[in-house]
C-alpha cells in the first residue's frame, strides 16, 4: 500500500527497491520484517526512511548495504539488480549508528580503509585522506587512535570514512541519535551540506520526525514492514496518507465525522454536534460514510465563551510555549483537543473548567479512511 | 575498657581468619618444597644457608635435562598446533546463530575437560598399543598428538571469550568498505583476536608441560617429561636437584599465567 | 537465471559448509586422540581377558563388569563379594565426598572474603588463588607429602614444640589422600563461590540488619542463597576430578590407600585385567557424567531464576 505522490520516472532512480520481503524465522511464525517494501529514490537526494522502531527501516537499510539478504523482490543500483551481492561488491558505503570505528587503526587508517582494501596506490589513498579530512574539518586528528576522541569526532570520522571511496549512495543509520542536542542540530546542517557538495544521493534512517522534516529532499514513512507513503517533507505533513502518518508525524487531532453536503451544496465533515467543517481533496468522498478528521492544533483557533457554528469544548489546562499558548481542552464526546494559537491577547483569558469554542481554518483539514 | 569495633556489615566473623589461613595453606606447601631447592642442606632437614649449586647440579644432570628438553619440545609443538586448530575452531563455532551439530561440536572440543584423564590415558594407551604392533613406531608422535587433543579446550575457551566479546560490527564495517572474508580476518578480526590467541597458547602450553598421567601411559621407555621422570623418583630419598628442576618448571608455569592474567586485565 | 530463494540457499548451505570446514581439524584430533579411543574402551570392558594383558579378541564376556563387585572363587568357581575392589571404590566415592564438603566449608569463607574486599584487592587475591592451581599436579602433591612425611615440617614443627615424641605416621593414609586432594582442588571450588557472590549487592545485607536480622540469619537467609549456584558448581568441579583421582592417591597413599584411578592403572600393570580395567574406566565415566548433567541442569535454571529475584 503506498501512497507515492511524486510521479518518479522509473528512468531517474539511483536505487529502486521492488516488492522487497523478508521474514526473520520459520516462515508463519518469524517476524515479518518487510512485507512487499517499493520505494524508488532519485540520483543526488538526501532521502529518509521514517519510521517507529521494528518499522523494518533498519533492516531496508541493510539490505541496500548488503548485510541481509531478500526473501523475495530487487534491489535496483542504477538499473541493475544487485540484491544478491556481498557487500564488498557493492559501491555503496554505510554510516553506522555506533561508528564502527576500528579502534586499532587510526583516524588516518580508518579513513583510508576502503580504498585500501580496493589496492589503490599510497599515494592516492593519503591525498584522499586528506581531503576527507579536511571535508569534515579534522585534519589535525589524523594519527590519533579512534578510541581517544570525542563522539562527535567519532561521528564525523565514520562519515569521512564512507565518503572516501567515492560510494554511488551513502547509507546513513540514524548516525546523529547518540550526540546530545546542539551537537545533532549542528550535524544535521552538515549532513545537508555535504549531500549538496558531495553530490552523493543519501538514505537516512531515523525515528526522529523532526529530524526527517528539516533535513529531507523526500521521505519514506514505514511502519510494520510496510511502506505507507511516499513524499516531500510538506506533502507528507499536510497529506497524509492514512491515520498512522498523521498520527506520526508532527502533532494532530483526531475526531470522528460523517461526510455530508452543506446548505451550498458542497462536501463537508459533519462532527458530533452538528458543526461541519471543509477539507482538502473533498471531492473523492462519498456521502453519508463516517471516517476520521485529522486537525492539526495549529491550525485550530480557541476563544472563550461558547458561540454557535464551533466546536465547543471545555479547557483542562493551559501551557505557555513561548511562541504561543498550547490548550488541552476536551471535548462533549468525552475524547481530548488540542489547540496551539499564538498569545496577542488572550493573557489570561483561558483557565481551567472554562468552556471554550473552537473554529478551524476552512480546508485545513484532512479527511482519513476509518 | 576496650574499644570495640564498629558493626561491620561486610565482614561475617572468622570468614577472615579462615580465609587467611587458607591463603596461608595454599602457599605454604609449594613455598617449603621450593626452599628446599636453594637449601644448602641436602637433606631437607634444617635450613644450613643459601645456595644456587642445586640449579647448577640439575643443569648437568644428563636425566634431568633430557626430561625437560623433552617437556619443552611436546609443549611448544602441542600448543602451537591446538591454538591454530582452536582458532579456526572458535572462529567457526562463535557469533553464530544455532545451527545443526553446532551443540555437538562444542562438547566435542571441550571433551577432554569433561572425562577423567585416567580414562583418557587408559583409552590412549590400549589404542596406541595396537598402532605399536602395527606399525612398529614408537617415537614422539604419540605424544605430540595426545597432547595437542587435549590442549585444544584450553586453548579455544580464551580465544572463544574473547571472540564473542568483540564488536560484530566491526567485521560489517569491513565489509562494507570493500573488504572480501580473507581481508576482513586479517585486518581486523585477528588483529582484535590477538590477545585472545595469546592467552590460548599460554595455557595450552602450561597444560601441556604439567601433564602427568596421560604421559605416563602412553609414553614408551626413554621417553620420559620431566613430570613423568618425577614420579619414577617418589620411591627415592630427597633429591634437591630435582626440586631445582621443579623449581624451574614452576617459575615457567607461574611466568605464563601471569602473562595471561596481564593480558586478560588489559582487555577490560 | 537463478531465484532469491536459490541464491539464498546456496549460501546458506555454503557457509555451513565453511563452519565445518575450519572446525574439521580441531574435531578429528579430538576425535582420533580423545574420543574414539573411549569406543575401543568400551568395546573392552565386554571381551575376555588375555593370558598376558590384551583381550582375546572376539571373545566376549561380562567378567569385566562382574569383577567391579565381584569374584569367582578359583575353587568352586561361585561369585563372593570383591570385598578388596568395593572397599576402594568405597573408598573413592567416601573421600571426593569428604574433600568437596572440605574444600566447600573452607572455600566459602575464602570466597566470601574475596568478594568483599575493593575491586582492586580483589583482583589480586584471584590472581594469588589462581597461580598454585596453574602449577605442576605433581609438585604440590609432593610438595604435600614433603610437608606432612615423617622428617617433614610438620612433624619437626611438633618434636620442636615438644608436643610429640616420636613422629606421627600422617603419610600414606587416607587422611593424607584427603589433605592432598582438599589442597590441590581448592582454589577450583573458590572461583565459582566467588563468582555468584561477586554479584552479592551488599545493600540487600544492609537490608537485612535493618529488619533486625542476626549475623546467622543473614548468613543463612541473605548470602547463602546467593553463593548457592556457586558452591553446587564449585562441588561438581571438585568432585569430579576428586573420584578420578590418581597421582595424589599414588602419591601420598603409597600402594595401600588406592582409589579408582589407582585400581585402573593396576589393571593394565601388573594385574592385567584390560577389561575389568575398562569396565571400571567407563565406570567412572558414567559416574562423571551424570555429575556434569546435574551441573549442566543447575547452570541453566540458576541463570534462569535470578531474572525473578
Amino acid at each position: 500500500m503506498i501512497a507515492a505522490s511524486d510521479g518518479g520516472r522509473v528512468g531517474d532512480s539511483a536505487v529502486e527497491i521492488r516488492a522487497l520481503s523478508k521474514t526473520f524465522g520459520v516462515h508463519g511464525t518469524g517476524v515479518v520484517a518487510l512485507d512487499n517494501a517499493s520505494i524508488s529514490i532519485r540520483a543526488n537526494e538526501f532521502f529518509t526512511l521514517l519510521g517507529p522502531s521494528g518499522c523494518g527501516k533498519t533492516t531496508l537499510l541493510r539490505m541496500i548495504a548488503g548485510f541481509e539478504y531478500p526473501d523475495a523482490g530487487q534491489i535496483l543500483l542504477y538499473g541493475e539488480d544487485i540484491a544478491m551481492l556481498p557487500p564488498f561488491k557493492r559501491p555503496i558505503n554505510t554510516v553506522f549508528q555506533s561508528y564502527a570505528l576500528f579502534p586499532h587503526k587510526s583516524v588516518a587508517e580508518n579513513v583510508g580503509f576502503g580504498l585500501k582494501m580496493q589496492h589503490r596506490p599510497k599515494a592516492e589513498i593519503d591525498a584522499r585522506v586528506t581531503d576527507m579530512l579536511r571535508l569534515v574539518r579534522l585534519e589535525e586528528l589524523r594519527d590519533r587512535r579512534t578510541s581517544q576522541i570525542s563522539g562527535g569526532q567519532q561521528q564525523r570520522v565514520a562519515l569521512a570514512r564512507a565518503l572516501a571511496p567515492s560510494p554511488k549512495v551513502l547509507l546513513l543509520d540514524e548516525p546523529l541519535s547518540a550526540l546530545d542536542y546542539k551537537l545533532r542540530k549542528e550535524m544535521q546542517i552538515e549532513l545537508k551540506r555535504m549531500q549538496h557538495e558531495t553530490g552523493i544521493t543519501f538514505i537516512f534512517v531515523t525515528h526522529d520526525q523532526e529530524e526527517a522534516l528539516t533535513m529531507s529532499d523526500r521521505i519514506a514513512v514505514m511502519d510494520k514492514g510496510r511502506v505507507l507513503q511516499i513524499g516531500t517533507p510538506r506533502e507528507i505533513y499536510g497529506r497524509p496518507a492514512d491515520r498512522f502518518v498523521a498520527g506520526f508525524i508532527g502533532e494532530t487531532n483526531f475526531v470522528p465525522c460523517e461526510i455530508a453536503r452543506d446548505g451550498a451544496g458542497r462536501v463537508v465533515a459533519r462532527l458530533n454536534g452538528g458543526f461541519t467543517v471543509g477539507f482538502e481533496d473533498a471531492a473523492t468522498f462519498a456521502d453519508r460514510t463516517t471516517a476520521i478528521l485529522s486537525i492539526r492544533p495549529e491550525h485550530a483557533r480557541a476563544v472563550p465563551g461558547l458561540q454557535g457554528g464551533t466546536l465547543h469544548a471545555t479547557v483542562e489546562t493551559v501551557i505557555f510555549i513561548g511562541t504561543g499558548i498550547q490548550l488541552h481542552t476536551r471535548l462533549n464526546d468525552g475524547s481530548s483537543f488540542m489547540v496551539r494559537q499564538p498569545d496577542f491577547d488572550s493573557e489570561g483569558q483561558f483557565a481551567t473548567g472554562q468552556p471554550v469554542s473552537i473554529a478551524i481554518n476552512d480546508g485545513a483539514a484532512r479527511l482519513l479512511r476509518n | 575498657m576496650a574499644v570495640r569495633a564498629p558493626f561491620s556489615v561486610r565482614n561475617q566473623p572468622g570468614f577472615v581468619a579462615i580465609a587467611a589461613i587458607c591463603m596461608f595453606a595454599l602457599y605454604l606447601p609449594i613455598c617449603t618444597y621450593v626452599s628446599y631447592a636453594f637449601n644448602s642442606s641436602g637433606t631437607g632437614n634444617g635450613w644450613e644457608g643459601f645456595t644456587l649449586k642445586w640449579f647448577g647440579i640439575a643443569w648437568q644432570n644428563r636425566e634431568i635435562q633430557d626430561a625437560a628438553w623433552r617437556s619443552l619440545q611436546i609443549a611448544v609443538v602441542a600448543a602451537t598446533a591446538a591454538t591454530i586448530m582452536a582458532t579456526l575452531a572458535a572462529v567457526a563455532t562463535t557469533r553464530t546463530a544455532p545451527y545443526r551439530g553446532l551443540t555437538l561440536k562444542y562438547v566435542l572440543i571441550n571433551q577432554p575437560l569433561i572425562v577423567p584423564e585416567i580414562v583418557t590415558a587408559v583409552a590412549l594407551l590400549i589404542f596406541f598399543a595396537r598402532i605399536k604392533v602395527w606399525t612398529d613406531y614408537s617415537g614422539m608422535g604419540y605424544l605430540f598428538i595426545a597432547h595437542t587433543a587435549f590442549c585444544i579446550p584450553f586453548a579455544y575457551l580464551p580465544i572463544r571469550a574473547r571472540l564473542e566479546g568483540m564488536d560484530l560490527t566491526l567485521e560489517t564495517a569491513a565489509s562494507d568498505l570493500y573488504a572480501n572474508g580473507w581481508q576482513t580476518f586479517r585486518e581486523v578480526t585477528l588483529p582484535l583476536l590477538w590477545p585472545g590467541i595469546i592467552a590460548g597458547y599460554m595455557l595450552a602450553f602450561v597444560i601441556s608441560l604439567d601433564d602427568v598421567v596421560i604421559t605416563d601411559f602412553i609414553k614408551s621407555g626413554g621417553q620420559d617429561t620431566l613430570p613423568t621422570f618425577m614420579l619414577g623418583q617418589i620411591r627415592r630419598s630427597i633429591s634437591p636437584e630435582l626440586n631445582a628442576a621443579a623449581t624451574g618448571f614452576l617459575a615457567l608455569s607461574v611466568l605464563a599465567v601471569t602473562v595471561f592474567y596481564l593480558i586478560n586485565r588489559k582487555r577490560n | 537465471m537463478p531465484t532469491v530463494e536459490q541464491v539464498g540457499k546456496l549460501r546458506v548451505r555454503r557457509e555451513f559448509r565453511r563452519r565445518w570446514l575450519l572446525s574439521a581439524p580441531a574435531l578429528l584430533t579430538i576425535l582420533l586422540a580423545a574420543v574414539g579411543p573411549l569406543a575401543i574402551v568400551f568395546l573392552f570392558s565386554f571381551m575376555e581377558k588375555g593370558d598376558y594383558g590384551d583381550v582375546k579378541y572376539w571373545h566376549f564376556s561380562t567378567d569385566g563388569w562382574l569383577s567391579l563387585i565381584f569374584e569367582r572363587d578359583p575353587i568352586d568357581d561361585t561369585l563372593g563379594l570383591a570385598s578388596a575392589n568395593v572397599q576402594i571404590i568405597w573408598r573413592s566415592i567416601k573421600l571426593s565426598f569428604l574433600t568437596t564438603i572440605f574444600t566447600a566449608a573452607l572455600g566459602f569463607p575464602t570466597a566470601y572474603v574475596i568478594a568483599t574486599r575493593s575491586v582492586r584487592s580483589r583482583n589480586t587475591w584471584l590472581f594469588l588463588i589462581t597461580i598454585p592451581f596453574w602449577t605442576n599436579l605433581l609438585i604440590r602433591t609432593f610438595a604435600i607429602q614433603d610437608l606432612i612425611r615423617n622428617e617433614g615440617l610438620i612433624n619437626l614443627t611438633l618434636r620442636k614444640l615438644g608436643l610429640i615424641d616420636a613422629p606421627l605416621q600422617l603419610l600414606f593414609t587416607d587422611g593424607a589422600v584427603l589433605a592432598g586432594l582438599t589442597y590441590v582442588y581448592f582454589p577450583l571450588m573458590v572461583l565459582p563461590i566467588y563468582a555468584s557472590l561477586e554479584k552479592l549487592d551488599m545493600r540487600l545485607v544492609e537490608a537485612g540488619y535493618d529488619l533486625y536480622a542476626s549475623r546467622l540469619q543473614v548468613l543463612r537467609h541473605i548470602i547463602l542463597p546467593h553463593a548457592a549456584p556457586g558452591l553446587i558448581a564449585g562441588s561438581i568441579l571438585v568432585f569430579i576430578p576428586s573420584i578420578g583421582a590418581y597421582v595424589t592417591p599414588r602419591v601420598l597413599g603409597g600402594g595401600k590407600n588406592m582409589m579408582l584411578g589407582n585400581l585402573i592403572e593396576q589393571q593394565f600393570g601388573q594385574a592385567r585385567d584390560w577389561p575389568f580395567g575398562s569396565a571400571l574406566s567407563i565406570a567412572l565415566l558414567v559416574v562423571v557424567t551424570l555429575a556434569l548433567l546435574v551441573y549442566v541442569r543447575n547452570a541453566s535454571r540458576g541463570s534462569g531464576s535470578h531474572h525473578g529475584r
